[in-house]
C-alpha cells in the first residue's frame, strides 16, 4: 500500500511542478511577447453585442469588455440559465457580486473585444 | 463467530458511510447532463473523488479515537489502527486525484490557468483546499516514509486534525453540489462533526475525558541483560483486565520523557500488583530500567482482544516470539487448575541467555507445558515442528505473539495444514 501511495504522490508532485513551469515561466514569456507584438484591440457596440443573445451565441459585457461565453454555458457551476438571461447585455454588477477571483481569471479566456461607448 | 460477524458489520458500516454522499450527489441533480463531454465528465468524477476522499478522511479520524467499542468490531486495537492506516492512505490517494480531475475544466486547457488553479490565491475556498492537501502531503510523507522519532512523530501526526479542519472549510465554502443540495450538506456536516469529536476526544479533550489509572512503581526486576519487569501498585482504583490485554503507560518519573507507549500486561488478572515486562529496543525502553521506585505511573486501558478466554477450544497452542512472551505470562499466571485448559507454550528465542521463563513457579508449569525453542540450535520454528510436538491441530486454538513476519509465515503454514482462520489468533507488536 505504501508503494502505491508513493507512486501516486510522486506523479502528483511531478505533474504539479510541470504545470508550474509551463504555466508561470512560459506565461511570463508570452506576456512579454504580446507587449512587443502590440496586438490591436477591436471594439463592439452595444447594438452589435445585443445580436449575440442566445444560448448558442452568447456575449456578455463585463466592465466594458466583451466576452464570448457560448462554449462555457453548459459548464457553468451555477447552471446555464443564470448566464443565458444576461446574453447580449451588460452583466458587470451580477458578475462582480457572486464570482471569485478564479472566475474572473477564467473569464479572461473568453475575451473578444472592448465595448465601444457612446452608442 | 461473533468476531467475524462484528468485523463484517464494521466493513459494512464503513462502506455505507462512504457511499451515502455518493448516492446523495447522484440524486442532487440529473445525472446525464453531468457527463456530456470529457471535461465535464472529468470534473464530476473529480467532485465525487473529493466527497469520497473527505468521507474516508473523516472515518480515519474516528478510527484513531481509540474508543473501546471500535475494538469489538475490528477484533483488537492493533487491527483498528491497521484500518486507520489503510483508510488514511486511500483517502490521501483519492484527495491527490481530486484536483487533477478538476484541472481540464477549471484551467480552460491553459497551462497558466492550471498553474493558478493549483496555487494559493485570494480565492479562499480553493486555497483552503490546497492548504489542507499540502499539509496532508507533508504529514503523511513524515508518517509513511521519513518516520522521525516516535515522540516527535506523534506530535506532528496530530496536525492532521488541522488538515481535516481546513478541508472542512474548503468543502463548505466552495460552490458545489454540497453547497447547493441540503441533504448532502447536512450529511457531510454530521460526518465532520463526528470526526472532529473523535479527534478532539483523543487530543484536545483527552485530559478531561479519557479515563486513566494512577499507579506507582513498587519493584524493578532485571530478568535478563536487556529485559526488565516493572511492578506497580494502584494509588486509587485498580485496573481490571483480561489476561493477554495491553495498556498505554506514561511513566511520570522525571528521569524519563513523558511519552506514552503500549505494553502488554505480564501479571495475572488476580494479582495484587500490575506488571509489565519491557525489552530495551530503543531510546525510551533502554532508560526504563533506571526508573525510580515509588514514582508515579499513568495508565490508560486495557485494550486488546488477544486472550485465551476468547477462544472456543480449551486445547491451545501458544507461540511467543522473543518479547512476545509477555501476554502469555499474564495468561499463564491467570490460568486456574479447575478450568481444565491444556496448553503448550512455545517460547521462541535465540538462546538460553534470552530466556526469562527459567524461574517460572511450578504452579504455572503444572498448567502450561513450556517448550523452549532456541533458533541458534534448532533454526526457526515452523508448523511442522509444532505438529510433531503438540499433535493434531484439530479442536485447538492457536495464539501467536511475535514480530509481524514470524506471525505471517506461521499463519500461512497453519492454514496450509488445514487450521481454520477463526482458530488462529495473533498480536503483532508493531504499533
Amino acid at each position: 500500500m505504501k508503494k502505491i501511495t508513493l507512486i501516486i504522490l510522486v506523479f502528483f508532485m511531478g505533474l504539479t511542478v510541470l504545470i508550474y513551469i509551463f504555466g508561470f515561466a512560459f506565461h511570463a514569456q508570452s506576456a512579454n511577447q504580446n507587449i512587443i507584438n502590440q496586438t490591436p484591440t477591436s471594439f463592439l457596440t452595444k447594438k452589435e453585442i445585443a445580436r449575440h443573445s442566445t444560448e448558442n451565441d452568447c456575449y456578455l459585457i463585463v466592465n466594458d469588455k466583451v466576452y464570448d461565453v457560448t462554449s462555457y454555458i453548459n459548464k457553468h457551476p451555477g447552471g446555464k440559465n443564470n448566464i443565458i438571461k444576461y446574453c447580449g447585455q451588460e452583466s458587470s454588477k451580477i458578475f462582480a457580486a457572486i464570482h471569485s477571483n478564479f472566475a474572473w481569471n477564467l473569464l479572461n479566456q473568453f475575451y473578444v473585444a472592448d465595448l465601444k461607448k457612446n452608442f | 463467530m461473533k468476531v467475524i460477524k462484528n468485523n463484517i458489520y464494521a466493513w459494512l458500516i464503513m462502506a455505507i458511510i462512504i457511499l451515502i454522499p455518493v448516492l446523495l450527489w447522484f440524486i442532487s441533480r440529473p445525472v446525464l447532463p453531468r457527463f456530456t463531454d470529457l471535461d465535464m465528465t472529468l470534473t464530476n468524477i473529480g467532485q465525487l473523488l473529493g466527497l469520497i476522499g473527505v468521507a474516508m478522511f473523516a472515518l480515519s479520524l474516528i478510527l484513531s479515537s481509540r474508543l473501546h467499542v471500535l475494538e469489538n468490531y475490528f477484533n483488537g486495537l492493533n487491527k483498528v489502527y491497521e484500518r486507520h492506516n489503510q483508510m488514511g492512505q486511500i483517502a490521501f490517494i483519492i484527495l491527490l486525484l481530486h484536483p487533477l480531475f478538476l484541472l481540464p475544466e477549471y484551467s480552460g486547457h491553459s497551462w497558466y490557468q492550471a498553474a493558478l488553479f493549483l496555487s494559493p490565491t485570494a480565492n479562499w475556498p480553493v486555497t483552503f483546499g490546497l492548504l489542507a492537501l499540502g499539509l496532508m502531503i507533508i504529514l503523511l510523507v513524515l508518517t509513511l516514509y521519513l518516520r522521525p522519532k516516535y515522540n516527535l512523530w506523534k506530535i506532528t501526526h496530530k496536525f492532521l486534525g488541522l488538515a481535516f479542519f481546513l478541508a472542512l472549510i474548503h468543502v463548505y465554502l466552495i460552490p458545489s453540489d454540497t453547497s447547493r443540495y441540503l441533504p448532502l450538506r447536512i450529511y457531510m456536516l454530521t460526518l465532520f462533526v463526528l470526526a472532529l469529536l473523535g479527534f478532539s476526544y483523543r487530543t484536545l479533550l483527552g485530559y478531561f475525558l479519557i479515563k486513566k489509572y494512577q499507579y506507582a512503581i513498587s519493584k524493578i526486576s532485571a530478568l535478563s541483560s536487556n529485559i526488565v519487569e516493572i511492578s506497580m501498585f494502584p494509588l486509587k482504583k485498580k485496573i481490571n483486565f483480561i489476561p493477554g490485554q495491553f495498556i498505554f503507560i506514561k511513566f511520570l518519573d522525571k528521569n524519563l520523557s513523558k511519552e506514552i507507549h503500549p505494553f502488554s500486561i505480564s501479571s495475572g488478572s488476580n494479582d495484587k500488583n500490575l506488571s509489565v515486562t519491557i525489552k530495551a529496543l530503543g531510546d525510551y525502553t533502554t532508560k526504563v530500567a533506571n526508573l525510580t521506585l515509588q514514582s508515579g505511573v499513568e495508565i490508560e486501558g486495557p485494550f486488546g482482544t488477544f486472550s485465551y478466554q476468547k477462544a472456543v477450544n480449551k486445547n491451545q497452542i501458544w507461540i511467543a516470539g522473543g518479547i512476545g512472551i509477555t501476554p502469555f505470562l499474564s495468561m499463564a499466571r491467570s490460568l486456574q487448575a479447575n478450568e481444565n485448559y491444556q496448553v503448550d507454550l512455545y517460547y521462541c528465542i535465540r538462546n538460553d541467555n534470552e530466556n526469562i521463563c527459567k524461574n517460572l513457579p511450578q504452579s504455572i508449569l503444572s498448567l502450561v507445558r513450556l517448550i523452549n525453542f532456541y533458533s541458534d540450535k534448532e533454526g526457526y520454528i515452523n508448523a511442522e515442528i509444532i505438529q510433531e510436538k503438540s499433535g493434531t491441530f484439530n479442536d485447538k486454538d492457536i495464539f501467536i505473539c511475535a514480530p509481524p513476519l514470524m506471525i505471517k509465515v506461521l499463519k500461512a503454514q497453519f492454514i496450509a495444514k488445514g487450521v481454520n482462520k477463526k482458530n488462529l489468533h495473533s498480536e503483532e507488536f508493531n504499533f
